[in-house]
């Protein structure tokens, strides 16, 4: 975070853009999007009002501390791997993050 | 003081459980039942599960199994050995001048015991159409849910709520009369269910901002599963009329007089779907 201040003059957070809520369907357990911000990194890589979200960059997402944790780890401009459920079937998607403040 | 009251008001502790709903708030209830029956407070038990605690410090997870936020009712049920089951009196026989008691856990104290006298049962004046036990006891936030005794010690009432009403110092305690809770108990299991768990979300489709209910659980053997729903489907229209608040589901369930026809979005949404759920009575005690 230093580091980071001393060259940029600011912290940057990565930014998905979803409300999540932990739901179990035939797959597994996942993080149902209750909501999708409009002009967000989860808007522009697609992503849809009640998709189930059962896994990023390979970690199963049980509880929805495990997605904020995911993005936390990563650098705006990083990259989330989502394994998917819609309309009940499996797909996958690629998701570029943002960075927080910024749309 | 009647002979045998500190052995009424021990069994009376006894059958009061502490409801713990984390943040959101906390009570009392009573074990109503042997099967591990609690009434409380829905305005106490505001999540589908609670943590009760025993008189001995037992600590149970518990489930709501039906509530009626209008009548401030509700019905958790756990497990547990050994329960202190309430002796449940007839409300209807309860009288002004009654020497009554309540038990609870006011302001942390566990199965703290207060006495009063009945004013009225019925209507408050001006303040409620439904009937109370009002009395005289000092209640706290605490007592929410919990027993209101006689002097014999059957439950006649749920401590519910303090009002401040003439000249009685701390206010009127409304306790629910214990037939009040026989009758939300008879209901139990009446009313028409579709079987989803819904939350309210914003969609676009047809480009076009519309509210939705996107399903987030389905009951195993429900209706829903049999209309082959899924979770993630976004609801939209039910019975002809599209979603304007989140309430409009179970608006138009409660006025569905046969199957009812429900539209919804799926997937990428190219298309408005349709499915017929053939409602049921609601499981009690599944």
């Amino acid at each position: 975070v230093v580091q980071e201040l001393l060259e940029r003059g600011r912290v940057t957070r990565a930014y998905l853009g979803v409300g999540v809520q932990p739901v179990t369907v035939s797959q597994g357990r996942g993080q149902i999007l209750l909501a999708v911000e409009d002009g967000s990194a989860a808007e522009r890589g697609g992503l849809l009002v009640g998709d189930v979200i059962l896994a990023a960059n390979g970690t199963p997402l049980s509880d929805p501390d495990a997605l904020q944790g995911l993005i936390d780890s990563l650098l705006p401009g990083g990259e989330l791997a989502l394994r998917i459920v819609r309309g009940g079937e499996n797909i996958e998607r690629a998701v570029t993050l943002g960075e927080r403040g910024a749309s | 003081m009647i002979p045998g009251f500190g052995e009424l008001g021990e069994r009376l502790r006894r059958s009061t459980v502490h409801v713990g709903a984390g943040a959101e708030g906390s009570g009392s209830g009573v074990i109503w039942d042997a099967s591990g029956l609690v009434i409380t407070n829905a305005h106490v038990a505001r999540r589908p599960q609670v943590e009760l605690s025993l008189w001995d410090g037992r600590r149970y997870p518990g489930r709501v199994d039906w509530r009626d936020d209008a009548r401030d009712l509700a019905a958790v049920r756990f497990q547990a050995p050994g329960l202190t089951v309430a002796a449940i009196g007839d409300s209807s026989k309860v009288a002004p001048g009654e020497l009554v008691v309540a038990v609870g856990n006011p302001l942390g104290f566990v199965g703290a015991l207060t006495t009063g006298i009945v004013h009225a049962v019925g209507p408050v004046g001006g303040m409620t159409r439904r009937e109370y036990i009002q009395a005289n006891v000092r209640l706290a936030p605490g007592n929410s849910g919990g027993p209101l005794a006689d002097a014999l010690g059957r439950v006649i009432g749920i401590n519910t709520m303090v009002v401040l009403h003439g000249g009685v110092p701390g206010g009127l305690g409304l306790a629910i009369p214990s037939n009040a809770v026989r009758r939300f108990l008879a209901r139990r299991g009446t009313r028409p269910t579709v079987g989803v768990s819904v939350r309210p979300v914003r969609v676009r489709f047809r480009r076009r901002e519309a509210p939705g209910l996107v399903v987030v659980d389905i009951g195993r053997g429900s209706p829903a599963e049999r209309a082959s729903l899924m979770v993630g489907d976004i609801l939209v229209a039910a019975g002809g009329k599209t979603f304007e608040t989140m309430d409009d589901l179970s608006v138009a369930v409660e006025n569905a007089s046969g199957p009812l026809r429900i539209q919804f979005l799926r997937g990428d949404r190219t298309v408005l779907r349709e499915t017929t759920v053939f409602l049921e009575k609601e499981a009690a005690a599944a």
